[in-house]
């Protein structure tokens, strides 16, 4: 009986096995090809060439390259730092088999190798949604928990009541706030949660728990107040007015106005795509066009709604900058940009979702980043908020994280590289990581500066049933199966022995094909 | 249980093969011997003893010779490579061996190999316990080196199944293990039990260590730890 596979996740992984052949490969990809329409393929078969600039996949060729040594000296840490790195990269395929051999042998391991196997497990438990195994294991470590910040995070959220706040747990071992703790139990912690904070002095982590707190009591003038301690520190511009309500704060948030960037030179193209995003596109678009640089064409279109989405749409087209574009059915928000792309005039494109909110001098700051450090392409950070304004901390106590929608870079980049993977989701993640892989780290860089607030919602694609990626790491089958290809694309490459990355997105589903887009007209 | 020994050469170890023969005829029943390229006067050149037995192939087996012959009921096979040398004790300790282990769909053997859980196709992506070198604990592992393993013959693959692997009997003897639910285990020793005759770079040398891309998918459904047996791993090492 077999015991698995690499491709455990796609049923026919066999038949693609020998042979194997070049011939074989393209004869796939035909097929595809013609089956779901698809002309150009995210990986066009080229070598692979990753760049030298890379540390995860150089980190990963040098611990591979010392293995036999480290073996012969302490298996188990070698394995552990494999899966460690094998969740990092999203080689969720190789995870699994590895945490069971691990979690077999961990009362062997050890007395150092305790905390680092202990979190590289509950990593794997949270990503594959295996609380109860989660709780379990936690509870047995609980002299490991007691010791580490992280092992502290997850058993304070997945081993006591999601309706109680219990003060003990909002400090880590380490000292600081349980930022994640608090923000997910700030709704019944009431004052209580306020002693934690006061003590911890006032960096960006407790001004965001601050604003929350006070978003729970719809108190939107101490709530900007908190904001606009971060953003200032930060150089950012302000909030200048927020009304916390019942429906979405986006729609009721307004920042400074910067000033306009005086020699706007070069056109940046700003692509959006809207499905259903009637309740959203407003400010969506309104925030794109109030940015202090003013040389940019907005490229909407519409992906098959079928709410009011076009009607809303149709409000906005007084700006001359907006151009409006329809596909005929859905075809997702990779092939709108796949099809997007070719139609920018402008010398420099970037994306926006038609949920997120766009800081005033997102573009401007993007931009002068890009060409002030010579890079290849920038992305910025965003800040995840909930419709009534709480800020989402993620398990790692981070609340600022990257954007890859905010990829900015001439368009010679896009069209170098593209297209982007017809895929339902995570299409921008994989192009964002093969670009830093074959341009280097240098050349695609990341602001660490959130320009963006990305609305956290039920209807958000990361939190839709079946194909949901969460803050504290879980991330649904669908995803875990074309992360962990396109992540053994990008480490092995295309090899003709080895399901392509579209195998695993057909196998799921999540394949979007591709439809046609047309320019709407200007009303006169 | 009979005591089978397979193998198969080729003329350029005609200097090794009768040393090596005659030192491990006497453990076994039968040996069967494929003679990949050999012509008439080299086969006249062989030692004849009783219980070798020479097989001449239509065409060249290369290292899937050793899987040519099918076992019958009751045997015990010992595949081997034509120039290591065997201790006189080998068959005896290996059978000892292999009736300690903890499933009897197991093959034991010397030269283990555990490949990176995230094998890109290089082959410093590995542990090895080297065959000549010692190894003080029985350990699972991915692949077994075909030159020096034992097991029931009711386990052995069918020739179809290894034909095409000629270059690379390992991978292809592990990937059928893997598929059919059958343990390997590298069995402990001291170092120098198994002796290398030849200076002369093996298959594994000159090929295998420049071509593991090119057998990269199949390798890659065995590789790493996580596709270990990890109950079978545990009792292995706890024997």
């Amino acid at each position: 009986m077999s015991r698995g596979y690499s491709f455990e996740y796609i049923s026919g992984f066999r038949d693609y096995l020998l042979p194997a052949s070049e011939s074989s490969r393209n004869e796939r990809r035909s097929a595809i090809a013609a089956k779901w329409g698809i002309s150009r393929f995210a990986d066009r078969g080229e070598t692979h060439e990753v760049s030298r600039n890379h540390p995860p996949l150089a980190a990963l060729r040098n611990h591979n390259a010392g293995m036999s040594r480290a073996v012969h000296g302490d298996r188990f840490a070698w394995i552990i730092e494999t899966l460690r790195i094998a969740i990092a990269m999203e080689r969720f395929d190789a995870a699994e088999g590895m945490a069971n051999y691990l979690l077999a042998f961990f009362d062997d391991l050890a007395k150092g190798n305790v905390i680092p196997a202990a979190k590289a497990l509950c990593r794997k438990f949270i990503a594959f949604g295996e609380i109860d195994q989660l709780r379990h294991f936690l509870f047995k470590n609980i002299a490991a928990v007691k010791k580490d910040d992280s092992l502290f995070t997850w058993f304070s959220a997945y081993c006591t009541g999601n309706t109680e706040f219990l003060p003990e747990f909002a400090t880590l071992p380490s000292g600081k706030p349980n930022a994640y703790y608090i923000s997910k139990r700030m709704a019944v912690a009431g004052d209580r949660v306020l002693p934690t904070l006061m003590a911890a002095g006032s960096p960006p982590t407790t001004n965001l728990l601050l604003a929350n707190f006070f978003a729970t009591r719809g108190d939107s003038s101490l709530y900007r107040m908190f904001v606009n301690r971060v953003l200032g520190k930060q150089g950012a511009t302000l909030v200048r007015k927020v009304a916390l309500g019942e429906d979405n704060f986006l729609n009721r948030i307004a920042f400074e106005r910067p000033p306009v960037v005086p020699d706007a030179h070069d056109l940046v193209s700003i692509i959006m795509s809207t499905h259903n995003s009637a309740a959203t596109v407003g400010y969506a678009v309104r925030s794109i066009l109030a940015q202090s640089y003013r040389n940019i064409e907005l490229l909407i279109c519409d992906d098959g709604s079928s709410d009011a989405t076009l009607a809303e749409l149709d409000k906005l087209r007084g700006d001359p900058r907006i151009r409006m574009f329809r596909s005929h059915g859905n075809q997702g928000t990779y092939g709108v940009r796949n099809s997007l792309i070719p139609e920018a005039r402008g010398a420099y494109i970037t994306f926006q979702d038609s949920d997120d909110f766009a800081f005033p001098d997102r573009i401007e700051r993007q931009l002068a980043f890009l060409k002030n450090e010579g890079a290849a392409a920038v992305a910025s950070q965003w800040f995840r908020v909930t419709a009534g304004g709480e800020f989402v901390f993620s398990s790692d106590q981070a609340v600022a994280r990257i954007a890859v929608v905010s990829l900015l870079a001439p368009r010679e980049v896009f069209e170098r590289f593209g297209p982007y993977r017809q895929a339902r989701f995570g299409a921008d993640t994989e192009f964002y990581e093969k670009l830093r892989s074959r341009l280097g780290v240098d050349a695609v860089r990341l602001m660490q500066t959130p320009m963006i607030f990305g609305l956290a919602s039920a209807t958000s694609l990361t939190r839709s049933v079946g194909i949901e990626a969460t803050e504290d790491g879980y991330r649904a089958p669908a995803r875990r199966c074309y992360a962990a290809a396109a992540a053994r694309s990008r480490h092995i490459g295309e090899h003709p022995g080895l399901p392509t990355v579209e195998d695993a997105l057909i196998e799921h589903g999540i394949l979007m094909p591709p439809t046609h887009i047309e320019e709407l007209e200007v009303a006169p | 249980m009979k005591r089978i020994g397979q193998l198969a050469t080729y003329p350029g170890r005609l200097a090794n093969l009768p040393v090596m023969l005659e030192s491990v005829a006497p453990q076994f029943d039968e040996i069967h011997v494929m003679l990949n390229q050999f012509t008439k006067r080299q086969q006249l050149a062989l030692p004849k003893l009783a219980n070798v037995h020479y097989v001449i192939p239509k065409s060249d087996l290369k290292d899937t010779g050793k899987f040519w012959r099918k076992p019958g009921a009751g045997e015990y096979v010992f595949l081997m490579d034509d120039d290591l040398t065997f201790p006189a004790d080998y068959v005896e300790q290996m059978i000892a061996f292999y009736q300690r282990m903890p499933s009897a769909r197991m093959a034991i053997g010397l030269h283990g190999v555990i490949y990176s859980d995230l094998f890109e196709g290089t082959p410093s992506s590995r542990f090895v316990a080297k065959f000549d070198k010692a190894l003080n604990n029985p350990i699972l592992v991915n692949q077994l080196g075909t030159g020096c393993l034992m097991l029931p013959g009711e386990l052995l693959p069918p020739f179809e199944f290894m034909r095409s692997a000629q270059r690379f009997v390992d991978v292809r003897f592990a990937r059928y293990c893997h598929e059919n639910g059958i343990g390997m285990a590298c069995v402990p020793r001291p170092a120098g039990w198994i002796v290398d005759q030849n200076a002369e770079d093996s298959i594994f040398e000159t090929y295998t260590r420049e071509r593991h891309g090119e057998q990269l998918p199949e390798i890659m459904q065995f590789a790493g730890f996580g596709k270990l047996d990890v109950r079978l791993a545990l009792a292995v090492e706890r024997t």
